[in-house]
Order: structure tokens, then sequence, then C-alpha cells
């Protein structure tokens, strides 16, 4: 049997309860229901009087209409008050009525409410996410020159780089620079994409970012190599998925008009995080979901 | 027999009440959840905007800018208009935690063409005193500003606060040049994220 069915008609029931018992209006409609019973009562125990006095021969004085009107009033008082534990009876039925509709009411409520609670945690959880784009370590600085050793990764596949990569560069801060896809909020949110960060060059901060060291973003056919990957290595994802995941990564990152017009995209730059580095240091870059680039947690690897 | 069946019956009247109200204190104490994950959300989202620019001009190898530095209020603070060697522009921060957060310092613009040591520093543009005015227009309260001071000091002798990093953002020409005569904003993420996004 369907619950949900019974719900309407139960409602409606205690809408009007409520309403009959809580409202000016309704206190009014059922004192004018009373009221009408009264005046019927009263109008036709008058009016059985007069027949049987134009019956008899007589006429009905004032007096005795009174009288008919005292003992109807009488008579409606005395039943009231014979009904009165019926009356208590259905009172209490009312209310609980009203109670358990309430109840039922507050039950849904308390569903949606569980069930928006939840949705705005996946919201929190997927906002507050970051991935991480690579980690660095410094090999040898000597405040002239640093050597690199970068790892990249995926962030469909956190566990293990998919790169590694030396670089050297000039001057005692390294700048590693990416090209960075920031998805619409609604996108993040829902969780159905990721922020993206690609990294495609190191450069120091004694040398211009065009001369810095690349870090080969795109492979012959235009795909990043972060993303270019052999049938084996990427397994669990059917290659077909994949390899439309890369073309639509690709239409993005060509198509200005395309991605404004699919309106997923908040906005694509490039992005650089910097850090004075000394040798044997260590950072983790991160690209975080709610937009840009990070160094987080020196310690985490 | 009668009074144990009024009894019986008040007590199931109170038990319904009790869970009636025990249902209602569960709602509220929902709400009170919900607004809460909401406001976080929203927090999240936030974003400071302390520079907005404009390139004005791309020619024979140099790149013309109109820039302007703001504080939280949305004042301006300063305003640069200069060109400079190469043609994608980047904007340099300094990107600090503090109370909870992350505060961005726009520290030196420089592009693809001129080394970071050679930028255009921008802390002296709106060092009032010390304090960095960037950071005006909010109530930090006297020892907040202090802190700030002491923050912005250390940025300028080029001592790096725990936990700081750089954050660069730019314009890639290949793929998403910035468009003369369009307004862009660099916005500052609660997370220490940098973005730029049309205005």
């Amino acid at each position: 049997m369907d619950i949900d069915r019974l719900k309407g008609p139960l409602f409606a029931a205690a809408d009007a309860v409520a309403f009959l018992l809580t409202r000016p209006t309704g206190w009014a409609i059922l004192g004018g229901i009373l009221a009408l019973g009264l005046i019927l009562r009263v109008s036709g125990a008058l009016r059985d009087r007069f027949l049987a006095c134009e019956a008899s021969g007589r006429r009905m004085g004032a007096a005795q209409a009174m009288g008919v009107l005292i003992r109807e009033l009488y008579g409606s008082l005395a039943s009231a008050a014979a009904v009165l534990p019926t009356l208590a009876a259905v009172l209490v039925g009312a209310v609980l009525l009203v109670g358990v509709s309430d109840s039922i009411r507050v039950l849904d409520q308390i569903e949606a409410n569980r069930a928006r609670i939840s949705e705005l945690s996946a919201v929190v959880r997927n906002l507050e996410r970051r991935y991480r784009v690579a980690d660095v370590r410094v090999l040898s600085a000597d405040g002239r020159t640093a050597r690199l050793s970068l790892a990249f990764y995926d962030s469909r596949t956190p566990a293990k780089p998919v790169r590694t990569q030396e670089a050297e560069i000039e001057g005692s801060e390294v700048f590693v620079d990416a090209l960075v896809l920031d998805f619409a909020y609604s996108e993040i949110e829902s969780g159905r994409r990721v922020n993206l960060a690609l990294p495609y060059r190191v450069y120091g901060n004694l040398q211009a970012p065009a001369e810095g060291r690349e870090l080969a973003l795109l492979d012959d056919q235009g795909v990043p190599l972060l993303y270019r990957r052999s049938e084996a290595e990427i397994y669990g994802i059917d290659p077909k998925t994949y390899d439309s995941r890369l073309e639509e990564l690709m239409n993005l990152l060509e198509d200005e008009g395309a991605r404004r017009k699919a309106g997923i995209l908040r906005s694509v730059f490039g992005a650089a995080v910097r850090r004075k580095v000394r040798t044997g240091d260590a950072f983790t870059i991160w690209v975080e979901q709610t937009g840009g680039l990070t160094i987080k947690g020196d310690s985490g690897f | 027999m009668k009074h144990s069946g009024s009894g019986l019956f008040m007590a199931v009247l109170l038990a319904l009440g009790l869970v009636f109200l025990g249902l209602t204190a569960l709602t509220a104490l929902q709400k009170a959840e919900i607004a809460r994950l909401e406001k976080g959300i929203q927090a999240l989202k936030e974003e400071l905007v302390p520079i907005r620019f404009m390139v004005l001009e791309r020619d024979k190898g140099l790149v013309k800018a109109r820039v302007r530095l703001y504080d939280l209020a949305g004042n301006e603070v300063d305003l640069l208009e200069m060109t400079w060697p190469g043609t994608e522009l980047s904007f340099d921060f300094s990107v600090v935690p503090a109370a909870g957060r992350y505060l961005a310092f726009p520290r030196r613009i420089f592009t693809d063409r001129l080394a970071p040591s050679s930028g255009t520093n921008l802390f002296p543009r709106y060092d009032k005193e010390g304090f960095p005015a960037v950071f005006e227009g909010a109530d930090f309260g006297r020892l907040g500003r202090a802190r700030l001071t002491d923050l912005f000091q250390a940025l300028k002798e080029d001592r790096e606060p725990s936990g700081s990093f750089g954050s660069v953002v730019h314009d890639i020409a290949r793929i998403a040049a910035f468009q003369p005569g369009v307004v862009y904003k660099v916005v500052a993420r609660p997370k220490g994220g940098i973005e730029i996004l049309e205005d």
C-alpha cells in the first residue's frame, strides 16, 4: 500500500480541523453551524406549536412562544451536556489527527533536510578538495642556479606520478608554471569536473619566463603529455572514454568560443607558484578546487 | 478501570507530544546545520580583488597596461600605467597564511621577456607608513594591523613567513591572451589560490 497516497487526504482533513479549531474564521463557521441548528430547531418547534394552536382554534401568544423558545434552548443545552463525552472524544480525536499529520510532515521535513545536508556536505567536500599537481625536490641550489627533480600527477591517478623530469633554473627562487583550467563552480560543486593544471615550464627569478625550461606540454598531436598514455597504462578506464575525455579537453583548450558557449569554464590562464629554495628542499604543488594553485604541506612526501 | 483508561490515554498523549517536540528540535538542529554549511560554501567561494587591469596595447614586442590596486573595501589604492618588454603579463603575489585563511600581497609585475627580479616592484605603491594599504577597509583591530605591518615588513625584506609561497598569474599568448581593451580582475581566494577572471 502506498502510504504517500494517504498523506493527501490526511493532510487535508488535518488542515480543515486545524482551521476550524484555531482560526477566528473557523470559530465563526462552527458558531454559525451551531446557531443555524438552534434556529432550525426553535423555528420547527414554534411552527409545530403554531399549527397545534391553529388546529384547536386558539391563537398562540407571545408568552407561549417565549416558553417554547426557552424550552428548546434548555433542551439544546441538555442535549449538548448529554453528548459532552462524545464531543470531548471527537475533539481529542481531531487533535490527535492534527498531531499525527504534523508529525508526518515533520518526518518528511527531516528527510528533506537530511537530503539537503548530504547535498551541501558533498558541495563543501568538492570545493575543499585539492589535487596534487607536482612534487618538486631540490637536488642542488647555490643561489645562482638550482637543479630540480619534478614529478607530475594526474588527478585521476593520484597515487603515483605519471612523469618525472629534471630541470635547471637560474636564481634562488623557482617558478613552476602551468596552464590552469578553472571550471564553473556549478561543475565543481556537483563533482562533475575538477579544476586542471598542466605544468609546462619552470624558470628562476633571474631568468625571463620565456627563457625557462619547457616541460613539453603537448605531444606532436597536440595532446598534453600528462594525459597521453598507452592502453596498458589507463587500467580501469575504457580507452574510448579516455580518448573522448582528451578530445574534450583539447577542444576546451583550443576553442575559446566553444568553452564560453559551453559555460563550463570559469577561466583559463597561466599560473605559477614560486618558492625560494635550498638544497634538499621539497614541496608539493596543488590545484585548488576553489581556484588557483597553492603550495601546502611541505613535508607531504 | 475508568481511571486507568484515562491515565493510559494521557500517557499516550504525552508520549506523542514528546515525540513531536523531539522531531521539532531535530528539524531545528538540521536547519542550523544547513545554515552553517551554506555559510561555509559562501566563505569558500569568497573573492577578494586586489588588482584590476587592462592591456592597452601590444606592439613591437612591448605590452602596455593600466593596473589599479584596490583595498578590501574596493577603494583604489594606486594606479600605474606602464609599458613592459614582452607579450605575456604576469602578476606576482606573496601568499601568506593568517587566521585560518590566506592573504595575498601584490608583489611585482613582470612579463615573459622580463625576469621576475627585474620586474616592477609593487610593495612601495601601497606602503602606507609600513602598513599594506591593500588591507585597509576592514577592521583588523590594533593587534591585527600590527601583525599585518610585521608581515609586510618581512616580505619587503625578502623574508618568507612560515607557510607562505609566491603565486603568479598571467596570460598565455597562444591559448588565452589578455584582450586589449578588456578589464580583467585578479581574484584572491581564501584557500590561497589566485585566478584571473574577466571583469
